[in-house]
């Protein structure tokens, strides 16, 4: 038998069995269904849910359909993931940079948190996050972590701007300022390239705008409102509130995934061969040069594959919150599934949607490494 | 601006009145080991000198040190009537005179051939793009690549590569050029381009410090030949001379070893 | 200055100049000596002096302001083994023991010849006889009493014993030449991999009851299994395709101009090398494995965690959680990091001493 004809024989085989297993799985589900009384279809999407979730970012009610039910859920693990990646990348940056200074106090502290995350499983420390709460917290009155927030059992409370009356003139004015600001940098970078000499205007537009919020705060006063927290027992009222579930959740993440991610950035970093900080001092260049010019956007570019992935982890670890009580989308599905008994349809579902998640995670990290390899 | 074979003897005379390096006592301590013991040298302003040695000699060392990518632990350095030392500010002062090319080229590899050239005098110097990227392409055409401009590093050749990193030292106009075993890390076939770039710099008058073990260079370009051995310096003199007649045993080794 | 007072010195002022020389380190060493300081006293106040030990009761507890560690002094032996009956205790503490060693054994290439396997049959064998029980003697002790910590060894081993075989296999399919095997290999490695543990387990709670006929329906416990099999199994081949994209293309040529055929030139030259080239990130693939039993509680098996959970629940003593779970941690960090440190030292004694 030529080469060919056996690799075609191969193949067949392969798809046959591959084929002949699915065949005979679908068979079985079927039978399995009908036994039960359970039929195929996507029409319970728009059934009534009948299930409450213990908290939400949507407004959400057991009268609402399924399938709205479902986009709660993934907006939960949205805001979750998405915080938690915010958060944990600058902390994770920070301790990669600390990994590898010579303080042998600081470095230790870096190393020790890596560890920690690397050798704990993070569901524990979920666990461990939220009974510690539940026994360091006051059980009949709210602590106050100054600057106007409150944490207590029943969540954490931080003061947020009104932005009733005055309130979004000046946050229309932040806004404008930042917009101002970022423009003074573009054209001070246009002057550099023409004349050499970078002018000050970012920073001077940086005063201003400052100056600018400042005194209009102060004039405004009278008629701001912040709406501050006020504890009632441990009770909360006002504020912006979150539920200490996912006060957990994102503490507990974040501090698990900033290990790993520090890791990345020290070895990216130690990457960087030797030579390329030597020839960027022999031309001149301080240590905050070489580092700005040379050494960063070249780490840039060795630590997105593994960002990836870690932004991935982070979507797959907001699954543990299961054990805690807060609803991300698993547990909504999980739910939805329990009640309306559509296992098949419920699984692909969920298969779909955190491939779609991670697919864009990955779509977007890509495109992060296209536009430096532009630059 | 350039002639075309570079002779002993058709290179313009170094200055000896006013040193442009000036080395004394120098020395390095890696932990127990000595790299530099009490080196002394003095290196007239055009003058151009070959540095060669067993390996561990210091010779790498020694340069290192001039423009503080390694610190001196004993001794003075004085580069352009300024001393070496940790302070900031004439520590830039000095690196902007003095070029380095490296064993490993170590030229950027995010950054076009251009936008490596063009860093050191826009963020350095302050030069305005333009004025920048006008140097940088005459350099540029001088070590014959100007068409490469917008490739990236790593679309290069090594010879290629090198000559870019020696284009990039000169475009910060420096009064020193360092060179650190340039052409070590090429393939045979392109040593010559690279060493002909070099010829033209020495017979343009540029004050040169070589690390090689390229000794027809010496022979065509160097006033002095140096020979290092175990931190110190053995022997100097006219390329003539050391080749002809060495003075240390240790000399006749090594030569005997590299010139077979 | 003779050689050993210069290197003491320079070391001294090296540690020196580390902790104060520059501003920076400076604020630094400032920053972390006041946290160390706010924090390190209350630390020691709460889990050592004003702790409960002895005698492990809960009236211990009650009047210690402290940590309770008397309940984990207490009740250490079911947290660590679940509701295993007391008596037979040893049993599962051998098979913890077996399984690790067995864990430990693998990790070397010296080790890696087929007599491994048979050993791997032969200590799970020995581990299913010694915890269930029912002959030599043994009490028999059904599947639902076994827990804690064997449960969580078990699960790992299992995982990875079959996973990685599986693994290999998945990694050479990725990399056919064959179009159709590749495109399975790959879509099966992708999506395991974008999905997340939990939900790999509870897919396989929930549909395998569909999937297969009652009369092959797994229980609870394989369930799982089957589910951390199938994940271990992404995980490895994607380590082990590294490993074979690593091997320099010289190697496949040098096997296949001896005239070796595919499955022998993998078995005696390729195999070996790829995946020696990738110990370290096998050694972190069985930690990971190690960290993800974890989620097997939420399917309600009795690993190490719920064993803790189980243990909180007991109404004589005041739930002393923060204390379980500081106890459970120590004890995957000592099984984790020990694992990685000695995976370490065997790469490095390995190399020091080839050739």
């Amino acid at each position: 038998m030529s080469r060919a004809t056996r690799n075609f024989v191969y193949q067949a085989i392969a798809l046959g069995v591959a084929l002949g297993v699915l065949a005979l799985v679908a068979a079985t589900t079927i039978a399995n269904l009908e036994a039960r009384g359970i039929s195929l279809g996507l029409t319970f999407l728009w059934d009534r849910a009948g299930f409450t979730l213990s908290e939400t970012w949507l407004p959400y009610n057991p009268d609402d359909s399924n399938i709205y039910a479902l986009v709660v859920g993934v907006g939960n693990t949205l805001v979750v993931t998405a915080l938690v990646a915010a958060l944990s990348t600058i902390l994770g940056g920070f301790l990669g940079v600390l990994r590898i200074s010579d303080n042998p106090l600081s470095a230790g502290f870096a190393r020790s948190w890596v560890e920690f995350s690397r050798n704990s499983p993070p569901i524990l420390l979920l666990l461990f996050l939220y009974s510690l709460l539940g026994q360091v917290l006051p059980v009949d009155s709210a602590a106050s972590l100054g600057g106007g927030a409150y944490l207590s059992l029943r969540g954490l409370a931080i003061p947020v701007l009104d932005l009733g009356g005055q309130g979004i003139l000046l946050f229309f004015t932040l806004l404008v300022g930042l917009v101002v600001f970022v423009v003074a940098g573009h054209l001070a970078s246009e002057r550099q390239k023409r004349t050499g000499v970078r002018p000050p205007w970012q920073a001077i537009a940086g005063a201003l705008v400052a100056l600018l919020i400042v005194g209009l705060t102060v004039a405004l006063s009278p008629g701001l409102r912040l709406d501050m927290p006020a504890a009632d027992g441990p009770d909360i009222v006002g504020g912006f509130v979150v539920s200490p579930e996912f006060f957990t959740l994102i503490v507990g993440l974040t501090v698990y995934t900033s290990g790993f991610i520090a890791e990345i950035v020290r070895t990216g970093l130690q990457s960087i061969t030797r030579g390329q900080w030597e020839a960027a001092y022999a031309l001149g260049l301080t240590r905050g040069q070489a580092l700005r010019l040379v050494i960063i956007p070249q780490m840039f570019r060795v630590i997105i594959p593994p960002m990836n992935s870690q932004y991935v982890n982070i979507v797959k670890n907001s699954t543990l919150v299961i054990a805690i009580g807060y609803a991300d989308f698993m547990v909504t599905a999980g739910t939805m599934i329990n009640r309306t008994s559509k296992a098949v349809e419920g699984t692909v579902i969920i298969i779909l949607v955190y491939l779609a998640i991670n697919l864009t995670i990955s779509w977007v990290m890509n495109q992060i490494n296209r536009s430096f390899e532009k630059a | 601006m350039t002639s075309d074979t570079a002779q002993a003897s058709a290179l313009p005379h170094p200055d000896f009145a006013s040193p442009a390096i000036v080395m004394r006592g120098v020395g390095k301590n890696y932990g127990n080991f000595q790299a530099l013991r009490g080196v002394d040298l003095e290196v007239a302003r055009g003058e151009r000198i070959v540095i060669c040695g067993p390996s561990g000699s210091g010779k790498s060392t020694l340069i290192r040190c001039i423009n503080h990518l390694e610190q001196h632990d004993a001794g003075q350095i004085i580069v352009n009537d300024m001393e070496v030392g940790s302070e900031l500010k004439q520590l830039q002062a000095i690196r902007a005179q003095v070029g380095m090319v490296f064993q490993s080229f170590n030229l950027f590899p995010h950054l076009s051939i251009l936008e490596n050239c063009i860093l050191g005098p826009t963020w350095v110097r302050k030069l305005p793009r333009a004025e920048a990227e006008a140097k940088a392409m005459a350099l540029l055409e001088r070590v014959k690549i100007p068409d490469q401009a917008n490739k990236r590093p790593g679309q290069l050749s090594g010879g290629q590569q090198q000559r870019v990193a020696i284009a990039r030292a000169l475009c910060m106009e420096p009064s020193v050029m360092l060179f650190d075993e340039p052409t070590s890390a090429l393939d045979p076939e392109m040593v010559k381009e690279v060493l002909d770039v070099m010829l033209e710099l020495a017979s343009d008058g540029m004050t040169m410090l070589v690390v090689t073990h390229e000794m027809g260079f010496a022979r065509q370009a160097a006033d002095r030949v140096i020979f290092m051995d175990q931190g110190q310096i053995l022997e100097s003199a006219p390329p003539e001379q050391f080749f002809a007649n060495p003075e240390h045993e240790r000399t006749r080794t090594f030569l005997s070893q590299i010139l077979h | 200055m003779s050689a050993s007072a210069i290197s003491s010195s320079a070391r001294g002022a090296g540690l020196w100049r580390s902790l104060f020389g520059s501003r920076l380190n400076f604020a630094l060493t400032v920053i972390f000596a006041l946290l160390l300081a706010a924090i390190l006293p209350i630390i020691v106040q709460w889990s050592i002096i004003d702790a409960a030990f002895f005698p492990a009761i809960p009236q211990t507890c009650e009047t210690a302001a402290g940590a309770c560690w008397s309940f984990i002094i207490a009740k250490h032996s079911q947290i660590l083994f679940g509701i295993y009956p007391y008596d037979e205790r040893w049993r599962p503490l051998i098979v913890c023991l077996l399984l690790l060693g067995l864990l430990i054994h693998s990790v070397r290439p010296t080790a890696w010849r087929p007599s491994l396997a048979a050993w791997w049959l032969v200590a799970l064998t020995a581990c299913w006889v010694l915890l269930g029980g029912g002959m030599f003697g043994l009490v028999e002790v059904t599947s639902d009493k076994w827990g804690g910590l064997p449960v969580t060894l078990i699960l790992t081993v299992v995982a990875i014993g079959f996973g990685f075989p599986s693994g290999v296999l998945l990694a050479l399919a990725r990399r056919s030449d064959l179009p159709v095997i590749r495109l399975l290999a790959t879509m099966f490695i992708e999506i395991t991999r974008a999905l997340p543990l939990l939900s790999i387990l509870f897919i396989a709670s929930i549909m395998l009851p569909l999937l297969v006929p009652e009369a092959f329906l797994p229980d609870k416990f394989w369930r799982a299994l089957i589910a951390l099999v199938l994940f271990a199994s992404a995980y490895m081949a994607e380590v082990v395709r590294g490993g074979l994209q690593a091997l320099p293309r010289g190697q496949y040529e040098a096997a296949d101009a001896l005239g070796l055929s595919y499955w022998q030139s993998r078995r005696l030259i390729i195999l070996p090398q790829a995946v020696a080239l990738v110990i370290p990130a096998l050694t972190n693939t069985v930690i990971v494995m190690i960290k993800n039993t974890s989620l097997v509680l939420v399917v309600g098996l009795f690993d190490l965690i719920s064993s803790g959970k189980a243990a909180l629940a007991d109404p004589e003593w005041r739930s002393p959680a923060v204390e379980v779970y500081l106890f459970i941690t120590a004890i995957y960090f000592v099984l984790c990091f020990g694992f990685s440190r000695f995976a370490d030292s065997l790469e490095r004694r390995s190399k020091g001493s080839v050739r």
